[in-house]
């Protein structure tokens, strides 16, 4: 809701991380762009109890703290007539448009707070709608499932698993792609309903065999791009894991493909460490900048380069592929280094340390 | 002469073989959709599955004539419950807490559905391979279908009613013998008087002879 809120803001607001954005009516004035504080938060009483909260920054430009029942916005760039005073006159006769009334600000906030309500509505209609569709997808998936299953239980072989090993090519690759549209949708899931991400128990999970199934899966995928997998590393351990944990590899491989350049490698790495073992996907591409580092794992984050390189995308994997590790209590990290002609780009690399149960470690 | 002999305990048990449990573990999967479950290639490699597209028969499934039961959540049982699944996962689990349930729906993604896989004892997310299936199963069949699991089941319940548990290692040392005798009725006689009704009475003795089950008497 807050995403939406900054949506229809008129006025220019400042996020707690200190990034600007413009509003509808109003675009971020000159002075606070040049601004190298950026401190607007601490110039508002955030313990007061009003819905509306004016403070002044030391250049003499209004902050307005909007508290809304889904979270607080920070308007900036403002001068408030009635209640700054403290703006020094070539500021004021500067910045002209940027004056507001207080009333201005106080109906726009009494109107957004009615009309939220109504806007949460129809989002979760709109949520509800998606998530029907969902079913229906999943039961034409299981469908396909069987039919998959039904071919491979005329091959020759005791087990399914035998039959899978010893059958040919296209019908390997006709399960790879059911499997990959599972494991897509229990991701699709886990954005719906976070804690899918921890349905069910644990179990023991052969990590490097998990992700050389992921290689496997994308393997096609890749060589239509004209980029190449492999698998390095040496692990024996399997850590206890839900079943979302596919997700993990699933994201990350499948982003390296989809932003890697075309003729270069991506490299998937699990070795055994000391109490974890270590999952590292390695690619070449634009790099992330360094002011979104920290966002790649929100929701809907797209780097850059994300629109050029794969239309696809929808800046979701990486917000699912957290989720996850959170529920598995480990992180995925980022690092790149660019290469040092152009900067923008050169090595990316996502890595996560995948614990061991430490009973069972310390059993070793 | 009493005091020298060392209390048996379930885990004095011979732990039943895997492979014969696996023929033995009697699975019921409770779907409305007949193509969720790869009903064909389980049977295939001797897994007896039963299908049921909605609840039947509810004592059956109290009474733990089933070791495993695959449970849908949604059109499966709204002639017993309102919460349809949930519902009847809800019961089970108050009135028989050993029965191994698994929550088994597409609704992974619904956000008021979380209660449901938190309750069941594992989940499979629709749609589902066979061979993660058949993991599943047998992850369940050697870590659920112990001896253990179903004498936890049984102590809690006496534990629940008041008993000390000096009293309740007395019983378990009398079923373990029983049960190392292969002798039902002895089994039935170690519960008989601990127990507060004989509804109780019936439920935990339906409990021990799962135990039985496990080893094919």
């Amino acid at each position: 809701m807050l995403e939406i809120l900054k949506l229809l803001c008129p006025y220019p607001h400042v996020d707690q991380d200190r990034s600007y954005a413009d509003g509808i009516a109003l675009p971020q004035p000159r002075v606070c762009h040049k601004c190298k504080a950026r401190d607007c938060w601490s110039h508002v009483d955030r313990g007061a109890n009003a819905d509306l909260v004016h403070g002044v920054c030391p250049t003499g430009m209004s902050v307005v703290l909007c508290r809304f029942p889904s979270g607080l916005l920070l308007c900036n760039g403002l001068i408030v007539k009635q209640l700054n005073g403290q703006c020094p006159p070539p500021i004021r006769k500067k910045y002209q448009s940027h004056k507001v009334a207080w009333d201005e600000v106080a109906v726009w906030h009494r109107n957004l707070t009615r009309a939220l309500p109504l806007i949460e509505e129809v989002a979760d209609k709109k949520a509800q709608e998606a998530i029907h569709g969902l079913h229906d997808v999943k039961t034409a998936v299981s469908l396909v499932t069987r039919n998959a299953e039904a071919i491979i239980g005329t091959l020759p072989g005791d087990s399914a698993e035998e039959r899978i090993e010893n059958a040919p090519d296209e019908i390997k690759s006709l399960l790879k792609s059911v499997q990959l549209l599972h494991t897509r949708l229990s991701a699709s899931s886990i954005l719906a309903n976070p804690e899918a991400a921890s349905h069910g128990q644990k179990h023991r999970t052969p990590v490097h065999k998990v992700c050389y199934k992921m290689v496997r899966l994308f393997q096609e995928l890749a060589a239509a791009r004209g980029v190449r997998i492999k698998m390095l590393g040496t692990s024996y351990e399997a850590p206890d894991c839900y079943d979302s944990f596919e997700t993990v590899p699933l994201v990350l491989i499948d982003n390296a493909v989809k932003y890697s350049e075309p003729g270069r490698e991506v490299t998937v790495t699990v070795q055994d460490m000391h109490a974890c073992v270590s999952l590292k996907v390695e690619s070449y591409g634009q790099v992330v900048p360094e002011s979104m580092r920290k966002a790649i794992f929100q929701r809907g984050t797209r780097g850059p380069d994300a629109h050029r390189r794969a239309s696809s995308g929808s800046g979701l994997g990486l917000y699912i592929a957290s989720v996850v590790a959170e529920a598995h209590g480990f992180a995925i990290r980022y690092d790149c280094e660019p290469s040092s002609r152009s900067g923008s780009s050169g090595k990316n690399t996502f890595w996560c340390d995948i614990p061991l149960d430490p009973d069972r470690h310390e059993e070793r | 002469m009493d005091w020298f002999r060392r209390r048996k305990k379930i885990e004095d048990l011979p732990a039943p073989p895997v492979g014969e449990l696996r023929k033995r573990t009697r699975i019921l999967v409770i779907d409305d959709d007949p193509h969720s479950f790869p009903f064909d290639t389980l049977r295939k490699e001797g897994y007896a599955i039963d299908y049921w597209p909605k609840v039947e028969n509810l004592r059956t499934l109290e009474e733990g004539q089933y070791d495993v039961i695959f449970l849908d959540i949604q059109g499966v049982a709204q002639d017993y419950a309102k919460e349809d699944g949930l519902g009847v996962l809800e019961y089970l689990k108050e009135k028989n807490p050993s029965q191994i349930v698994v929550a088994f729906s597409a609704h992974s993604y619904d956000l008021s559905k979380n209660r449901f896989w938190r309750l069941a004892d594992d989940s499979l997310s629709k749609p589902v391979e066979a061979v993660k299936c058949k993991q599943l199963i047998d992850n369940l069949i050697e870590s659920k279908r112990t001896p253990a699991h179903y004498w936890q089941a049984i102590a809690d319940s006496l534990r629940r009613q008041g008993l000390a548990a000096e009293d309740i290692e007395r019983v378990e040392d009398k079923v373990v013998r029983a049960l190392t005798r292969k002798d039902r009725k002895a089994i039935a006689e170690a519960l008989d008087p601990v127990v507060k009704s004989t509804e109780m009475g019936v439920r935990l003795v339906g409990i021990a002879f799962k135990i039985a089950g496990l080893f094919g008497w």
